[in-house]
């Protein structure tokens, strides 16, 4: 049974390889940073810079905390675009509020 | 850090990623604890660092379960709505809580999991494909066969949504624990969608608790990178050993592992 025959405005195959794609990329550029970060980070070796290491680490945990915000964008948009507006307006929902969770992180002091 | 302290930390995240994918209740259960009583972490930077090796838990796994169809899509997008703000009021309330009482609140976890790995969810019996508004098939590599089932008690699980985000945001686990129970025995969900979808979920659901607590300072990157890493390649590891351990031996084990170290995070609460 093909995706279409589920449910009108389901994902396609297609589609279902896009968010594939996004996740890996994201996941293996984020795992690339932080080894190499990490390694620098190591005291004691002949290439250790843990400035250069401390930047690596951030932008791979960067990098990781941007893979399921990309998808939330992604999955939103695909289901824009098979004119499945319910399921684009639930993602808009999560997307709204881990924005606003982010902006709680930011702005309330400990 | 010297390379002695990042091969600690790899090792016991590798571990929690090995033994938390055999028995599919997440690396979390076991990683956080683990810093606590070994590593002498702080509860709150070992939650942050577990919450992170949960998002990479997920993308990693996300990838083949969206391909093959495995996670429905549908149903976790539909869920994330309220896991999402689930997390939101727990990195809230995780404010307001003192490090004991995250660790006394783990052993309650703990114990909760060591029951579920010893008690696996049963399942519903199937419902006719009409009766539910979320639908979903995949072809069952086991089984070679085309596995097509209907999602019911769409509330419920939105409910439970909500229960799981608030735990995962707490105690940095994936809230797998709470969201795939349900989803086999109450919503007709059978168990490897369930898990494949709650894996496909928590990702979204730890980043709403993982951007705060990066942002309050919590996430700690010389300790949530080896963590990430040694997650990652255990749970490639469980993966691959699961399939070839008696699993009876491996859950009576792995409860044990589970009710002693809620006896430990309780002493570390002070319940004792």
């Amino acid at each position: 049974m093909d995706d279409s025959e589920i449910s009108s405005g389901a994902l396609t195959g297609n589609d279902r390889g896009i968010i594939a794609n996004g996740l890996r990329l994201g996941g293996n550029l984020s795992f690339a940073l932080l080894a190499s970060g990490l390694f620098l980070r190591v005291e004691g070796h002949f290439v250790s810079n843990p400035r250069l290491g401390n930047i690596l680490l951030n932008a791979g945990l960067v990098a990781l905390l941007a893979t399921p915000v990309y998808r939330i964008l992604t999955t939103m948009w695909l289901y824009w675009q098979a004119g499945n507006r319910r399921f684009a307006i639930y993602c808009m929902i999560s997307l709204i509020v881990v924005a606003a969770s982010s902006a709680v992180g930011f702005l309330v002091r400990r | 850090m010297s390379l002695v302290q990042f091969a600690e930390v790899i090792l016991i995240a590798f571990f929690a990623g090995a033994y938390g994918s055999m028995l599919g209740v997440g690396g979390g259960i076991i990683l956080v604890p683990a810093l606590i009583a070994l590593l002498q972490v702080e509860p709150r930077t070992a939650v942050a660092a577990s919450i992170v090796s949960v998002i990479a838990t997920s993308c990693a796994g996300a990838v083949s379960f969206v391909r093959e169809r495995y996670a429905n899509v549908e149903l976790a997008v539909l869920l994330e709505t309220t896991t999402t703000a689930g997390a939101l009021i727990g990195t809230l309330l995780a404010l307001r809580v003192s490090g004991d009482m995250v660790a006394g609140l783990f052993a309650v976890l703990l114990i909760y999991a060591a029951y579920t790995v010893l008690r696996p969810p049963a399942a519903i019996p199937a419902r006719p494909l009409e009766s539910g508004e979320i639908r979903g098939a995949y072809f069952d590599q086991k089984i070679k066969e085309e596995v097509s089932y209907s999602v019911v008690r769409l509330r419920l699980g939105i409910a439970a949504g909500f229960v799981a985000g608030n735990v995962s945001a707490l105690l940095g686990v994936g809230g797998g624990i709470v969201m795939v129970p349900v989803m086999v025995s109450r919503m007709g969900v059978p168990l490897r969608a369930a898990t494949a979808t709650s894996n496909f979920m928590i990702g979204v659901t730890a980043v709403a608790t993982a951007i705060p607590y990066y942002a309050f300072g919590d996430v700690i990157p010389a300790l949530a990178a080896p963590c990430v890493i040694g997650v990652l390649m255990g749970a490639r590891a469980g993966s691959w050993l699961a399939p070839r351990t008696k699993a009876a031996y491996l859950r009576i084990a792995f409860a044990t592992v589970l009710l002693y170290t809620a006896y430990a995070m309780a002493r570390r609460a002070g319940l004792f």
